[in-house]
């Protein structure tokens, strides 16, 4: 049995991942919230690039999740800001976007690029697989 | 050189004296009739070509090839002009029968023409019709640019819900694993209603495939008020488990002319769109002949939308942000079907929002009422006329009695 992952929004220790998660549709955030906190993620839920920018100018994230077509920009200009803050994090865009010149591009940024509709196993295997649970 | 003399004096009539009223010899009856015949059916062939030209030319469809025929229609006039420069010359030195020679070869030649302008007339038609098949594959491609925008969007629409509902049931397990039973139905719920939202994107698909391509626009004769109250009888069950009260207004009847299927699609998805943004208050849908137009305006008391969005609604594509977010309220197709159908049907649909005091939709159909009366729709029986006025009445009671 997994220990339970503290839930607490504001205790984060420096073990535990914490993910931001920047998608502007309330089901697939919330519902991966849920999945990712079970395994023992401190997650972050945005839903617009003004509030991602913001989020990354506070906090260390280790992994980040991001929708492309968000209310008031591109998924593009999260990625862009987490890279020019210096953000380490491991970026894994969700989209459902199938305009094959923009993935193309979106890849070229760094991220992997993977489409909706996903699974949470795998996007947890796309993070890495490092389950802080597991430990 | 006396036979070159001899030659020029006969052309010009022999020794008969030069008649300056009729420029011609002075009874040379022979030579006169001959010019007469020559001018005249030179002049009837060149009316020929001119009545052609006027036909053929004027029906032309292509701008190319309008003015392709018009510069030859000038070098034509050109020549003919040219060719009374022979009057002067025959003033100086009246070669009557030189002249004439030539006018056998005008003559000719302009009869020629005329013939042969029938067989243009193949030519005009294809310059037409390709000017016309231009037109029609541009149209065409239009319509496969639209249809695959159109797929493309549903695609990208369709997996938002299902990517929602996928993270769901994972979601779900996660908490019944660890024994939150009321969380876990609470996450179920949500996938409840991701695939709804799905199906409406499906229905809304099927719809278009259905008919929102269909280019024959029927003329159906019926009475709008009691379609519209079909129409309201259907959505009114939802609306009332809301608390919102759906009635129609205007008068008791109200005969139009219009397609009656694309009708029901267009003030069905503004009412269902009403009912669908609208928590509390009521929708009105309001109906009114404005001259020989159509106007059916969907009222409702929601909370309106705000003026950045208005002109984004009709996007066929995307769906305008519902700005709480909330996926149960469909995928945004049914405004921009409506719109279209009102398009095709040579109308529109106008919008009026107020934050928070609501929104009216008015849709426009302009020619729909120009029939007169039950008079004219006797006489408009043309088989697609409406469906028999006492049993729809029927109907339409029962309906609104268990609305």
């Amino acid at each position: 049995m997994a220990k339970p992952a503290p839930r607490d929004q504001g205790s984060t220790t420096s073990l535990q991942p914490r993910a931001l998660l920047v998608e502007d549709n309330y089901l697939s955030a919330s519902m991966l919230a849920v999945v990712l906190e079970d395994q023992g993620y401190h997650v972050d839920t945005v839903g617009t690039v003004r509030e991602a920018t913001e989020a990354l100018k506070h906090h260390d994230f280790t992994h980040m999740i991001v929708d492309l077509m968000l209310p008031d920009g591109a998924g593009e200009d999260v990625v862009r800001a987490a890279r020019q803050a210096g953000s380490k994090a491991k970026v894994i865009v969700v989209t459902g976007v199938n305009d094959p010149e923009r993935l193309r591009k979106v890849v070229e940024l760094g991220p992997q690029v993977m489409m909706k509709p996903i699974s949470g196993e795998h996007l947890l295997r796309a993070m890495g697989g490092d389950k802080p649970d597991a430990a | 050189v006396t036979w070159i003399d001899s030659v020029l004096q006969w052309f010009a009539g022999g020794n008969r004296p030069y008649m300056t009223l009729f420029h011609c010899m002075d009874s040379d009856v022979l030579w006169i009739a001959i010019t007469v015949a020559l001018d005249l059916s030179v002049a009837v062939g060149y009316s020929l070509i001119a009545l052609h030209w006027w036909q053929n030319q004027r029906g032309l469809r292509n701008a190319d090839a309008r003015r392709a025929m018009g510069r030859m229609r000038n070098i034509f006039i050109f020549c003919g002009l040219c060719g009374y420069v022979f009057i002067p010359i025959k003033m100086i030195w009246p070669a009557w029968r030189l002249y004439d020679m030539f006018m056998v070869v005008l003559a000719y030649q302009t009869w020629r023409y005329a013939w042969n302008a029938r067989d243009l007339k193949v030519v005009y038609r294809e310059l037409g019709r390709s000017g016309e098949l231009e037109h029609e594959l541009k149209e065409v491609r239009t319509e496969s640019q639209v249809k695959s925008d159109f797929l493309n969007a549903i695609s990208h629409d369709l997996r938002n819900p299902l990517h929602g509902m996928l993270l769901a049931t994972e979601a779900a397990a996660a908490q019944l694993r660890r024994g939150r039973i009321d969380e876990a139905q609470a996450i179920l719920e949500q996938s409840r209603l991701a695939a709804q939202q799905a199906r409406t994107m499906l229905d809304n698909l099927m719809e278009a495939a259905r008919g929102g391509w269909r280019t024959a626009i029927a003329h159906d004769v019926f009475d709008a008020v009691i379609e519209a109250g079909l129409i309201a009888a259907q959505h009114r069950p939802l609306a009332a488990q809301r608390g919102v009260t759906l009635r129609i207004d205007g008068p008791v009847a109200l005969q139009v002319r219009t397609d009656r299927w694309r009708f029901n699609r267009i003030v069905g998805n503004l009412v269902q769109n009403a009912v669908k943004y609208t928590e509390r208050g009521e929708i009105v849908v309001c109906l009114a002949p404005e001259r020989e137009a159509l106007l059916v305006s969907v009222d409702d008391s929601g909370p309106g939308i705000a003026p950045h969005h208005l002109e984004r609604i009709f996007d066929e594509f995307y769906q305008v942000g519902n700005p709480e977010r909330d996926g149960s309220k469909g995928a945004g197709l049914g405004l921009a079907m409506a719109r279209r159908f009102a398009v095709q049907l040579g109308g529109d649909i106008e919008v009026e929002s107020e934050a928070g005091a609501g929104t009216r939709f008015t849709l426009v159909l302009p020619g729909a009422c120009g029939e007169p009366g039950p008079a004219a729709r006797r006489e408009d029986g043309d088989g697609e006329a409406g469906a028999p006025r006492p049993g729809l009445h029927h109907v339409t009671a029962a309906a609104g009695a268990a609305g």
